[in-house]
C-alpha cells in the first residue's frame, strides 16, 4: 500500500530535484573560491564586450563630432580618461559578480542541507516500514 | 478583505489543480501581450506584424522556458527595427545585447519584470511594476526594471521618429542613428529609470520594516517617491515631462499594487499578536499578523509555508 507519508517526502524531493534544485546542485559542485573566480572571468569578458558595444554606439552617434576633433584632440589626456571610465564600469560590475555569487551559494548550500535532510526522513521512513 | 482572502484560496486551489494549464495560459497572455506591444510600437514588417504569426509565436512560449520570452521579444524589437532602417536594427541589437550581458544575466528570475515593465508603461502606469517588485521581489529586480523602461523609450522613439527616418537618406546612417539616440536618451528618460530604481528600493525597504501594515505603507512611499523624482528632475534638470498624467498613472499603479496586495498577503493588523518566549539559547520576539480570511476550511489542518524575503 502507498504510504501517503513517504509519498510527500518523495515529492517534495522530486520537485525540488526538477526545480531549483538543478541550479542548487550545479552551484554547490564547485569550491567557493572557483564559482567566484569563474563568474568574475565571464563578467570581465562580457561587460569588455559590453563597452565595445557602447563605445562604438557613442561614437557612431556623433561620428561628424569625432571626425572634426580628430586633428586635435590630445589622445594622450584621452587614452587614460577612456582607461579610467572602463575600469570603474569593471570594478563596479565584478562587485555586483561577487555580491550575487555569494549571495547564490549560500542560498544553493542551505537548499541542498534542506534537501539532504529531506532525504535522511526518507531513509528513516522506509527503515520504520 | 475577507472577499480577497477566500478568492485568493479558492484560486490557488484551482491553481494546484490545474498548474499546467494556468501556466500555460499565463505564457501565452504574456508572450501574447508583449507581442502585441511590439506590434503597436514598430509595426515594419508586414510579416512578423501579422496576428496569425504572433499567435503562433505566443503558442511555442507556452512550451518554453518562462526565460525564453524576453529573448522572443529583444528578436522581434530588433527584426521590427532592421525592417525599418539598418540604423535602427544595429541600435536595438546593440541595445538589447548590453542589457542582456550587462543585467539580465544577474536576474534570471526576474526577467518577468523586464517584459512587463514596457507593457506597463504602455498603459501609463509607469511604477506598478517597480512597486509589485518591491513588494514581492528584492533590490536587485532594478537590473531587470530599469533596462525594460529604456526598451520602451527605445520603442516609443522609433514608432515617432519612423516618418523622419524613413524620408532621411539611405545611406546617412550617422544621421538616423544620431536621431534616435538623441530622442531616446533624454534627461525624461533618466529621471523616470532613477525614480523607477528608488521607488522599487523604497517599496522594499519599508514592506520589511516590521510595523503595522508596512507594505501599504509602501506602496504609498513608494508612489510618493516616483512622483517627487518627477519633480525634481523637473525643477533640476528641465525634464519635458507632462506631471498631470504622471499623477494619475501613479496614483492608478498603487491603487492596482494595492488590489494585487490584497490577494497576495490578506492581513488583518487589528488581529495581531506580539508573542515573547525563550530557550537555552535565544530570546524569541514574534508578532503574528492572522490572514483575513481566518482558519483553514474545516477538516483541514493549517500548513507552515516559507515566505521568501518577507520579514513583516
Amino acid at each position: 500500500m502507498v504510504d501517503p507519508e513517504r509519498l510527500r517526502e518523495m515529492i517534495s524531493l522530486s520537485s525540488f530535484e526538477s526545480g531549483r534544485g538543478k541550479r542548487a546542485r550545479r552551484i554547490s559542485s564547485y569550491y567557493r573560491s572557483d564559482y567566484l573566480g569563474l563568474n568574475m572571468i565571464r563578467t570581465f569578458f562580457l561587460t569588455t564586450l559590453a563597452d565595445l558595444i557602447i563605445a562604438a554606439l557613442i561614437a557612431a552617434g556623433n561620428a561628424e563630432k569625432l571626425l572634426d576633433s580628430l586633428v586635435y584632440v590630445d589622445f594622450g589626456s584621452l587614452l587614460p580618461l577612456l582607461l579610467a571610465v572602463y575600469i570603474l564600469t569593471i570594478a563596479v560590475f565584478e562587485a555586483v559578480t561577487v555580491a550575487v555569487s555569494v549571495l547564490q551559494m549560500s542560498r544553493a548550500a542551505r537548499d541542498m542541507s534542506d534537501y539532504e535532510l529531506h532525504l535522511r526522513d526518507l531513509e528513516e521512513l522506509y527503515k520504520r516500514k | 478583505m475577507s472577499l480577497f482572502g477566500g478568492l485568493k484560496d479558492k484560486l490557488y486551489r484551482a491553481y494546484a489543480r490545474h498548474s499546467q494549464l494556468f501556466d500555460a495560459a499565463g505564457k501565452f497572455l504574456l508572450c501574447g501581450g508583449m507581442c502585441i506591444l511590439i506590434r503597436e510600437a514598430v509595426p515594419f514588417h508586414a510579416l512578423l506584424s501579422n496576428l496569425l504569426l504572433l499567435g503562433v509565436i505566443s503558442a511555442i512560449a507556452m512550451l518554453l522556458p518562462l526565460q525564453v520570452i524576453p529573448v522572443i521579444g529583444a528578436v522581434l524589437i530588433t527584426a521590427q527595427s532592421f525592417a525599418l532602417d539598418i540604423a535602427a536594427g544595429g541600435a536595438a541589437a546593440a541595445l538589447l545585447l548590453v542589457f542582456f550581458l550587462l543585467f539580465f544575466r544577474f536576474v534570471p528570475d526576474d526577467t518577468l519584470a523586464a517584459v512587463l515593465t514596457p507593457m506597463a508603461m504602455f498603459f501609463g502606469l509607469d511604477p506598478f511594476i517597480p512597486i509589485c517588485c518591491g513588494l514581492r521581489r528584492s533590490p536587485a529586480s532594478v537590473f531587470a526594471v530599469c533596462p525594460g523602461a529604456v526598451v520602451y523609450a527605445f520603442l516609443r522613439t522609433l514608432s515617432e521618429e519612423a516618418d523622419v527616418i524613413r524620408g532621411m537618406e539611405t545611406k546617412d546612417y550617422v544621421g538616423k542613428l544620431q536621431l534616435i539616440l538623441g530622442n531616446m536618451f533624454t534627461d525624461s528618460l533618466v529621471v523616470i529609470v532613477l525614480g523607477m530604481a528608488a521607488c522599487l528600493v523604497t517599496v522594499y525597504a519599508v514592506r520589511c520594516l516590521s510595523a503595522d501594515y508596512a507594505p501599504y505603507l509602501g506602496i504609498l512611499l513608494g508612489g510618493l517617491v516616483y512622483i517627487l523624482f518627477l519633480l525634481l528632475g523637473r525643477a533640476v534638470l528641465n525634464a519635458e515631462l507632462y506631471l498631470p498624467s504622471a499623477l494619475v498613472g501613479t496614483a492608478a499603479a498603487a491603487a492596482a499594487a494595492y488590489l494585487l496586495l490584497l490577494f497576495w498577503m490578506p492581513l488583518r493588523y487589528a488581529k495581531s499578536e506580539y508573542l515573547r518566549f525563550e530557550d537555552d539559547d535565544y530570546y524569541y520576539y514574534v508578532k503574528a499578523i492572522p490572514k483575513a480570511h481566518g482558519a483553514s476550511y474545516p477538516g483541514e489542518s493549517a500548513s507552515f509555508r516559507e515566505v521568501p524575503n518577507q520579514k513583516s
